[in-house]
């Protein structure tokens, strides 16, 4: 028995089928966009500089290269190809179903792999501005010491000589993750990653000076007396890096970092309740 | 009152998350579509699996993936809808007071004014062009249930149409 509405077999009805057609633009379609969330903004205006490229030469795919200063010297920047700046100089990469990628000077990234599913860069050092649109968890960084896992967001990444990263986001959602040990990090807030001991506990970027010195701390050395201080200083809002203590201290000490999640707000306006409460 | 706390397993990020994704975007956004407003229902698909990506590992049957989805995409709609100023629902009867609006727009705001159970499955056969079978296999309904909504749903439909432009 044919049924269009029901598997689209037989004749089409004309009604539903002109339904369809008029109905179709509102679904939803893979198209690249920026968060309406997003303020971060990038100048463009700067010194004029020169592009310094290393290549591998690569088949395939590859991301659209644009300089934003200075003089271009390549177009395309494909997997196994490298790309440095100079003290002065920034460029831009581009894939239309991924996103942007802003370069600063002074740093060297490479194309690890760019697959339907896995777009992979490795910042060896400097600083990285994305701004990503691709489904949650296609587009990766690797760093020194952990690896950003987009999950549909906008953010800056620094890696610096000795291998220590931060990165800030600024729109959406980063996982930042090495060997198990995982960070995730939200829109306003930060985290840093350290070669030996991978991704620290995520941080709001307003969060008081004693207590982003306490979570540096405890992330280095894991110290009760840190924690004890992050305990102490935390916000509302700091719940985001209460929830990564929790899994980080030892399993004596949890029940006091889930007395304070418990106490800093009430069920019905906190965001973290449908994870943290029941 | 004793709280139980419970804290979220996020294990190593599932490489068979992305594939889960492209499967059940379309259903996740037809849902959201039929209960919030247009402009935010993108942002709120990437919301739900968020959400589903870090509760994951609560989920101990993948083959129920879909339906789990669902309703978390349900109530991510009805959570943002009491967090959020009330939006003007676009009612059939106002097309003759405000400036014309595209029909595509028109006819959503119909299906919207639909039972629950027939606007979530017409909007999923009609927008987002999955098939009843489609339907039935990522939410989790019975092909029988999914095909009784689709015929009942677009008898209601064409009857509202018909009326609105009978005036």
């Amino acid at each position: 028995m044919s049924d269009y509405l029901w598997d689209r077999s037989g004749q089409p009805d004309p009604e539903i089928k002109r339904l369809e057609t008029l109905l179709a633009p509102l679904g939803h379609r893979e198209m690249p966009r920026r968060s309406r969330k997003l303020r971060w903004t990038i100048p463009l205006a700067i010194a004029a500089s020169v592009l310094v490229w290393v290549a591998y030469r690569s088949a395939g795919p590859s991301w659209q290269v644009s300089t934003l200063a200075g003089r271009p010297s390549v177009n395309r920047l494909g997997s196994g190809q490298s790309l440095r700046t100079d003290s002065v100089s920034r460029a831009r990469l581009q894939l239309d179903d991924i996103g942007e990628v802003d370069i600063e000077p002074d740093t060297q990234l490479s194309v690890i792999a760019m697959r339907p599913q896995e777009h992979r860069l490795d910042l060896k050092r400097g600083i990285i501005h994305a701004y990503i649109w691709a489904p949650p968890a296609q587009f990766y960084v690797n760093t020194p010491s952990s690896v950003t896992v987009d999950l549909g967001c906008a953010y800056t990444l620094q890696v610096d000589d000795a291998g220590m990263g931060v990165v800030n986001v600024t729109a959406g959602w980063v996982a930042f993750e090495d060997k198990g040990r995982e960070s995730l990090v939200p829109e306003s807030a930060a985290c840093k990653t350290r070669p030996g001991t991978g991704p620290g506990m995520a941080y709001y970027s307003d969060a008081s000076h004693e207590f982003k010195s306490a979570v540096d701390l405890f992330d280095v050395t894991g110290s009760q007396a840190a924690a004890d201080v992050v305990i102490a200083a935390a916000r509302s809002k700091d719940a985001l890096t209460l929830w990564h203590l929790a899994r980080r201290v030892r399993p004596g000490q949890r029940e006091r970092v889930l007395l304070k999640l418990a106490q800093l707000k009430p069920v019905e306006d906190d965001p973290w309740k449908t994870y943290l409460l029941k | 009152m004793e709280t139980t706390i419970e804290l979220p397993k996020v294990t190593s990020v599932d490489r068979g998350f992305p594939r889960l994704y492209e499967r059940y975007v379309r259903m996740v956004h037809g849902i959201l579509l039929a209960r919030v407003p247009r402009q935010d229902v993108d942002d709120l698909v990437q919301d739900v699996f968020l959400m589903a990506w870090r509760r994951l590992d609560s989920l101990r049957d993948m083959q129920a993936f879909g339906g789990w989805v669902a309703t978390i995409a349900r109530n991510q709609a009805t959570d943002f809808l009491r967090r959020t100023p009330k939006w003007d629902e676009l009612k059939p009867d106002s097309l003759r007071q405000g400036p014309p609006i595209p029909e595509a727009l028109a006819v959503l705001e119909t299906i919207r004014s639909l039972p629950e159970a027939y606007r979530d499955t017409l909007i999923l056969r009609l927008v987002e062009g999955m098939t009843g079978p489609e339907i039935a296999e990522q939410t989790g309904l019975t092909p029988d249930s999914v095909r009784v909504n689709l015929h009942r749903g677009m008898k209601m439909l064409r009857d509202k149409l018909e009326g609105r432009s009978a005036r």
